[in-house]
């Protein structure tokens, strides 16, 4: 029963990102939402990490399999995409690319210029 | 013989079974580009085209390990109080680097969406393919995109990420967690923040603080540029 608490308080608060989602003038991700909730709920010492602990440890090791039927779905968009797959595909495969790297540099560069200079 | 394959059972025990597969041959062969995650969907996708079975067959069960996404993304809230002061010490490297990856997300798109002749709707479409579904989403409607094609690219550059990030920290010798964590939340999402947290619990928090940084700068520039 321990574990099926856990689950509750994670997937109530869940729900009430759902519930802020839908009050909000702008789309934003209830995932994301779901996030700020338990990171302010622990802040604001609402709740505590061992009353999720086993629950979240799971997820947290686990997370790239929920994102299995996700990626499945690519099978849908075959059809939409398949005059232009290998550019589409190259496109997503090199912005990535880039995007990691110009990031990564700019956190590297911003933190050996900062004072700690702990880099 | 239809209906066996349309039972919920069937996606979440084929999803199970793959994943176990993906996890055999990463332990087996200890390689960065051996990716559980790609395995499994390969496998999947495999069984469902020799059998002859429906994505939405498949769904039935999908859709509840889908559901899961909420909650399982939510988790990172706790992983980022563990971190909350490595995130306050390092606020102003974690933000530039946030926003200068978005920009080049969006600009890289745009060049190379050019160099290749991609047709101006996809183009437009793919712009936001960095961020998390639900913004990339709005963000293509409100260009004019095709939502297919945005969440295609959402998932491919997720995929991407969670493969080749590892490969991009040891070729660029990144050795600091924080740009590690962000690089990999800003360029793919919660994709890449599933890798991110296999690196390391720090990468795992600031890989979350940055797909949620990442979602919100790039509404930003793409509205404003």
């Amino acid at each position: 029963m321990k574990i099926m608490l856990q689950i509750s308080i994670v997937f109530g608060i869940c729900w009430l990102g759902e519930l802020i989602s839908a009050l909000l003038p702008f789309p934003f991700p209830t995932s994301v939402l779901g996030m700020l909730l338990i990171f302010l709920a622990l802040q604001l010492k609402i709740l505590r990490v061992v009353q999720m602990e086993t629950t979240i440890n799971f997820f947290l090791k686990n997370m790239a399999f929920f994102f299995i039927p996700t990626s499945v779905s690519i099978l849908k968009y075959y059809g939409i995409l398949s005059q232009q797959l290998w550019q589409f595909v190259l496109i997503c495969l090199l912005s990535t690319l880039i995007t990691f790297s110009f990031t990564a540099a700019a956190v590297s560069l911003v933190l050996r210029f900062s004072k700690k200079g702990e880099y | 013989m239809e209906a066996i394959f349309s039972s919920p059972f069937f996606g979440i025990t084929l999803s199970i079974l793959a994943y176990q597969v993906g996890l055999l041959c990463k332990k087996k062969w200890q390689l960065d580009i051996v990716n559980p995650l790609v395995i499994a969907v390969t496998i999947i996708i495999m069984v469902l085209k020799i059998f002859d079975i429906s994505f939405e067959q498949y769904n039935a069960g999908g859709a509840y390990i889908s559901l899961m996404l909420a909650p399982v993304t939510a988790a990172l809230g706790v992983a980022i109080y563990q971190q909350w002061q490595t995130l306050k010490d390092n606020w102003l490297p974690i933000v530039v680097g946030v926003v200068v990856g978005s920009l080049s997300s969006v600009w890289s798109i745009r060049i190379l969406s050019q160099m290749f002749g991609l047709q101006p709707q996809l183009a437009v479409s793919l712009l936001a393919k960095s961020v998390t579904t639900p913004i990339a989403v709005e963000l293509s409607q409100q260009l004019g995109g095709i939502e297919a094609v945005t969440v295609a690219g959402v998932i491919f550059t997720g995929i991407f990420g969670a493969v080749f990030s590892p490969l991009l920290i040891k070729l660029l010798k990144i050795k600091n967690p924080i740009a590690r964590g962000v690089a990999i939340g800003t360029s793919s999402h919660g994709l890449g923040t599933s890798k991110a947290l296999e690196i390391g619990k720090v990468e795992g928090a600031m890989s979350g603080i940055a797909m949620g940084l990442a979602g919100v700068v790039t509404v930003i520039i793409i509205l404003l540029l």
